[in-house]
């Protein structure tokens, strides 16, 4: 399995990463390596095989849908990097 | 009274139980293994964080309430480390990651609630690879931790920090989370019992996603009825988690164990003794194995013909959900950020600001793997990618289905090796990921597996055999996990 160096770039931006050259080098080479190893994969054949999602099949649990204080939001704001009142400050989106 | 020099031996039970009936405060309790960390953690370094002031509070606040004669908790006084991506309201957690530095939990886990109510100590968080991501716990973004028995070895990973609290008795419990193995095998390398639950037999409440279909949390101990009681503590429903099964394995029988092995049928599967496995790990599993006949179960050989495609499966399906799970680490809402190192805001895209937060934020194992996640859920590959080894992980559950229908449980080695050498593996990502090859499998499955120590390489390593159990069998497995320790001598670390 070969990747380019711009599919990597490529899964970065999806990803949301800003890698250095170097990095980008590195996971060329190390994801290369790594898809070469999952092929085994495609000798499988699974063209009858349901997929897995989750283990088990064991079916949760129902309970009564009723609505719960989550206590106050003061200790999720504090996290926090930067905020305005009781809201988070975020760029301008549009 | 208790020589409380002689506390490090004592076991969870056997603690609770002191100060229950006033042989020992919960205090003096506290202060013995806060000593200890003190002493032996900087060697270790296990911990990520101790809590001394809280744990010798809540100490004495169960030393009050023994002194009013009113009833205690199972866990009356017991320290238990937690692995730090696990959520204990008001401390930091961190995913020993950069990108959560300095974020304060704002609630407690389910399992750390439980903790509580049982009147445990809290007494630290403890090291892993960040985000649960490694099998050596060099991952972490702090530090890499020490195993205990042999300093210049990895404990495993990722619940590498609690594994070695543990086994050097910084505290008598732990908990951990295992994905792939990351309780079973740095419990393996560690010399200590680690016990991975059925998939939604503990509530993942507050516990920081990784692999959500894969994802566990677990005990760790030092002998297989500590480990019962601790998860008996943890274990049952809880409304907060959609995955958390009814049928809670949480009755008495766990609180008392007894052991339990002959007439068990175990099975061998042929598959996980290959050549691959070192000749001394291959040896004590062997030997663990006749001992378990000699105490009367029944031996077979078995065949589970899609092992080989576990690790493959895994390392798709685990990046892919960790790919979408750590979306969320942006920098917004909580972490370092660009926003608070006062750039205006104004002249920022949000686009920039994540890949910047991200970028720097994440370490070189959580980037590859949310870039092979990203990969395998992309446009163009989700199907021969991702799609694939959800086929295959199906097979690899039907191997096991089939297989319990003829025995009880299976017995393997937890890990290929004991443990091994700092930076022997770390610049070979795929050699780090074989590592998990036994342990892979039954998450895939969802299947309860446990991890006990059965002997020692020629140079004092640790060795561990593996127990897997059908869903919801861990009493089972707990049950010939006891009879088998009890007749087997076991010396433990001797750190002191």
């Amino acid at each position: 399995m070969t990747l380019e160096l711009k599919t990597v770039r490529h899964i970065a931006r999806l990803a949301h990463l800003k890698l250095t050259p170097e990095e980008d080098r590195l996971y060329l080479e190390q994801l290369g390596q790594i898809l070469s190893h999952v092929e085994t994969l495609q000798s499988l054949k699974t063209k009858n095989v349901p997929p897995t999602t989750h283990p088990g099949g064991l079916s949760a649990p129902q309970r009564p849908d009723t609505a719960h204080s989550t206590g106050p939001s003061q200790n999720l704001l504090e996290n926090a990097p930067l905020r305005e009142g009781q809201l988070f400050k975020v760029p301008k989106v549009l | 009274m208790t020589d409380i020099g002689n506390l490090a031996r004592h076991s969870a039970r056997e603690i609770a139980e002191k100060v229950r009936r006033r042989e020992l405060s919960a205090l003096e309790v506290a202060r013995f293994f806060l000593e200890r960390i003190q002493r032996l953690d900087p060697r270790v370094k296990a911990f990520l964080r101790v809590f001394p002031k809280e744990a010798e509070g809540a100490a004495k606040k169960i030393d009050e309430k023994v002194s009013r004669g009113e009833p205690v908790g199972r866990l009356a006084g017991v320290p238990v480390a937690i692995k730090d991506n696990i959520l204990v309201e008001g401390t930091e957690t961190t995913c020993a990651s950069k990108i959560l530095e300095g974020f304060v939990a704002p609630y407690d886990a389910s399992v750390v609630q439980k903790l509580k109510q049982e009147d445990a100590i809290l007494i630290g968080k403890t090291n892993l690879d960040e985000f649960a991501m490694g099998s050596s716990t060099e991952n972490s973004a702090y530090f890499p931790t020490r195993n205990p028995w042999d300093l210049r070895r990895v404990p495993g990973g990722s619940s590498g920090g609690s594994a070695a609290a543990v086994a050097c008795r910084m505290a008598p419990l732990a908990l951990g989370s295992d994905t792939g193995g990351s309780i079973r095998q740095p419990a393996a390398l560690c010399g200590v019992v680690g016990l991975k639950p059925t998939y939604g037999a503990v509530s993942r409440y507050g516990l920081i996603a990784f692999a959500s279909s894969l994802d566990q949390i677990g005990p760790l101990a030092n002998d297989v009825a500590d480990l019962a009681l601790l998860f008996r503590v943890i274990g049952g429903h809880d409304p907060k988690d959609s995955t958390s099964l009814a049928g809670a394995p949480a009755d008495e029988e766990l609180t008392r164990l007894k052991p339990q092995i002959s007439g068990l049928r175990i099975g061998l599967p042929r598959e996980y003794f290959t050549t691959d496995l070192d000749r001394e790990v291959a040896q004590a599993v062997e030997r663990a194995a006749k001992n378990m006949e000699k105490l009367g179960a029944r031996l077979s050989q078995v065949s589970l013909p899609h092992t080989r495609y576990a690790v493959s499966t895994y390392y798709l399906i685990a990046p892919s959900e960790a790919s979408a799970n750590l979306a969320r680490f942006d920098g917004i809402r909580y972490g370092p950020s660009l926003l608070k190192n006062g750039k205006d805001t104004a002249s920022l895209s949000l686009e920039t600001l994540y890949e910047e937060n991200r970028g720097r934020g994440f370490g070189p194992e959580v980037k590859r793997r949310i870039m092979l996640g990203t990969y395998a859920l992309s446009s163009g590959y989700y199907q021969a990618y991702y799609g694939q080894a959800q086929k295959a992980r199906t097979l690899i559950r039907q191997d096991f289905e089939a297989v319990f229908q003829n025995v009880d449980l299976l017995l393997t080695p937890t890990a290929p090796t004991a443990a091994f050498l700092f930076g022997e593996k770390t610049s070979n990502p795929l050699q780090m990921y074989l590592s998990d090859a036994l342990t892979i499998p039954a998450n895939l499955a969802g299947l309860c597996g446990l991890s006990l120590p059965c002997g020692k390489t020629g140079a004092g390593a640790p060795i561990g055999l593996q127990l897997l159990g059908p869903p919801l069998q861990e009493l089972r497995l707990l049950q010939a996990a006891f009879a088998y320790q009890e007749s087997f001598s076991w010396e433990p670390c001797p750190l002191s």
